[in-house]
């Protein structure tokens, strides 16, 4: 679809490129060249020299200075705008440019006198007795002079309005401008502009009543057409589209008239507060441009204002939240917690087991500083596996015993004047634990 | 409107009970209310309840709950003196950048050229026209760019835009503008409420035209 519509763009700005008038002048040219034969001051078939003064005529009309001419510009318009006649040396305007103008000035005329749209209410909306005779009779009003007149007409004269409000807005906007010695006849004459939109929206309004008639009309043909099933689909076909129409105008005029109501009222208010608003909005324009010109940029990219611009704060609470309330929408999204629940008898027995590590390294360290002493006052060797047999007949943990074996171990198997001797026992000492020691005998170098 | 003869009765209204927790949470982050979308209902309860939650915010807050308006669009906001600024902690108090005030006074200027416009639309392309505009556009360059990369004297810069798009967020947080849906380019709207920005510096800019450039003023 995309390639297809390209391929026809190119075709027009290429090949056709002529089929689109370039220029605001030479479109003037032919609508006037148009006007001039319909009111009898040109022939028809008209020669280059007419053709020329009437380029004159639309550059002394719109005001403009003559721009620099391409060479012979009515060269570019013959083959679409103008047909070009050999053997009398005459152009005529061609069925496409007739077209061309007839388009354009229907458009400013349907916008610039909208009792041409009554006219065409009368004309064309209006069911006479024919349209209602069959099916297929109201589907070709319907077609060729609902659609095709009618609907354009006033879609047409609504586009106008619009856009007249549009101009309008940007006028006043640019006057707003502009210096006045008095802005009383300024705004006067901007009430009066858009008094003249309403009083066209007002004719379009009350043309558009005219289609209760046709409404109506339709309503009584209901009856005739409900009985075949085929003629009723097409007839409420055609029914609906034009309660859709109407619907959809209804729609437009009221945002007509509400422009048209703000911009009036927004008139009052600046004729009572336009100097002050001007002023006002140019000191405003003058600051900014003070700040502009005096202010820096700091070494971390900062705009630092002119000092005589005092620093400003806004309130700016960003609250957290550490716990989502229960019903708030989001908790529902939140991480699940970090926190896990703790089970109380495991903390207990974790408890008792940290006082039961406890309980052993104490007991460890105050047997093994028994022995030691015991060691350390000894004159004679010293049968540490017995003492170690001694106590775990007593010690509530085994572990004690192989606690102070080892640190035993630890404090005499390198100390100097002390040998340390392991061997395997001859002899097994009840154990009530059921583990076999080792011989272990210290003695003192100086016994 | 008074409830149960207790200064904050009202809280326990249901309109409060709807609406308080939001209204509080927006005009705390900076927000003004207006009677535009997304606000509508929080500016109707504001309206109902204005003298109550002005003596809450007043009594429990030191902050006045402010009442502004331009071209007859009331819209409502939290203010501290500013020389009670000390009495406030930190944390609730955002300064406003420099560059910020200058972006903001430059849409406000837009606001009331645009004056007679029901709607006054704003694309992102047509601000950087307006900071392109002639006046000003080498010093806007000068304080938004480093000027030292070449590129940065094109008005597409990624991080130009991208720097304007922060400020137009921030705004957007405190209702100065809003959003619009475009199909074809980024537009916002200029909220009445960007008139705090003249309400804030009204003194600065009269001491501009006063003091230092007197000249100024009386050409006016």
């Amino acid at each position: 679809m995309h390639d297809k519509n390209q391929d026809l763009i190119d075709l027009i700005a290429g090949k056709f490129s002529q089929v689109l008038p370039d220029s605001r002048e030479k479109c003037l040219v032919v609508i006037l060249l148009h006007l001039k034969i319909r009111d009898g001051f040109l022939e028809a078939e008209f020669s280059e020299g007419d053709f020329k003064r009437t380029m004159d005529e639309v550059e002394a009309m719109i005001v403009r200075e003559k721009p620099v001419r391409l060479e012979r510009p009515i060269r570019e318009l013959v083959g679409y705008f103008l047909s070009y006649n050999r053997k009398t040396n005459t152009y005529r305007i061609s069925q496409y440019g007739e077209d061309f103008v007839t388009l354009i000035l229907q458009k400013v005329e349907r916008t610039q006198s909208p009792t041409s749209l009554k006219q065409t209410f009368r004309s064309t909306l209006q069911l006479n007795d024919v349209d209602k005779e069959s099916i297929e009779a109201l589907a070709h009003w319907h077609e060729n002079q609902f659609l095709a007149t009618s609907k354009r007409t006033i879609e047409s004269v609504l586009d106008g309005l619009e856009q007249e409000i549009n101009v309008e807005f940007d006028a006043l906007s640019a006057s707003m401008n502009q210096q006045f010695e008095e802005i009383k006849p300024v705004l006067t004459e901007f009430q009066e502009r858009f008094t003249n939109i309403r009083t066209k929206s007002d004719d379009i309004r009350e043309t558009i009543e005219a289609r209760q008639e046709v409404i109506e009309t339709l309503k009584m043909l209901e009856e005739k057409f409900r009985v075949n099933p085929i003629d009723w689909e097409r007839f409420a076909d055609i029914d609906s589209s034009i309660s859709r129409f109407f619907e959809r105008i209804d729609q437009r005029l009221a945002g007509i008239y509400q422009l048209i109501d703000q911009a009036v009222r927004k008139l009052n208010l600046l004729y009572e507060s336009f100097r002050y608003k001007r002023a006002h909005r140019i000191r405003l324009e003058q600051f900014v441009q003070f700040l502009f010109a005096e202010s820096n940029q700091d070494e971390n990219g900062k705009v630092q204002l002119p000092s005589l611009v005092s620093m400003k704060h806004l309130v700016s609470l960003n609250t957290k939240f550490n716990v989502l309330p229960a019903d708030f929408e989001l908790r529902k999204k939140a991480a699940p917690s970090i926190w896990v629940e703790i089970d109380q008898e495991e903390l207990q027995l974790e408890r008792e087991k940290q006082i039961q590590q406890l309980e052993k390294r104490q007991l460890s360290d105050q047997w093994t500083s028994q022995i030691e002493s015991l060691i350390l006052a000894a004159t004679d060797s010293i049968e540490v596996s017995k003492l170690l047999y001694e106590i775990a007949q007593t010690a509530p943990y085994p572990e004690i015993v192989l606690n102070v074996a080892s640190n035993i171990l630890w404090r005499f198997g390198d100390r100097n004047g002390f040998v340390l001797e392991i061997t395997p026992p001859t002899t097994i000492e009840n154990s009530p634990q059921n583990w076999i020691l080792w011989n272990m005998t210290i003695t003192p170098l100086a016994s | 409107m008074e409830h149960d003869d207790h200064p904050f009765g009202f809280l326990a209204t249901e309109d409060s009970r709807t609406y308080f927790a939001k209204l509080d949470i927006a005009l705390k982050s900076g927000r003004h209310i207006q009677n535009y979308e997304p606000d509508v209902s929080l500016y109707g309860y504001l309206e109902t309840y204005y003298a109550e939650l002005q003596n809450y915010y007043e009594t429990l807050f030191q902050l006045e709950l402010g009442k502004g308006s331009q071209d007859h669009d009331d819209y409502y906001y939290l203010s501290l003196r500013e020389d009670e600024r000390g009495k406030i902690p930190s944390g609730m108090l955002q300064e406003i950048e420099g560059a910020d005030i200058i972006l903001g006074l430059l849409l406000l200027k837009y606001y009331h050229e645009k004056y007679l416009e029901i709607e006054k639309i704003l694309t992102f392309d047509s601000f950087l026209d307006l900071l392109f505009e002639p006046e000003w556009k080498d010093d806007f360059l000068r304080l938004f760019t480093k000027g030292t990369e070449e590129n940065y004297n094109s008005r597409d810069n990624k991080k130009l835009q991208s720097r304007l798009r922060a400020t137009l967020g921030r705004f957007e947080k405190l209702g100065w503008i809003r959003t619009v849906e475009a199909e074809e380019s980024e537009s916002f709207v200029l909220m009445p409420s960007l008139g705090r920005l003249e309400t804030m510096y009204g003194n600065d800019i009269a001491s501009y035209f006063n003091n230092a450039n007197p000249s100024k003023e009386s050409a006016l």
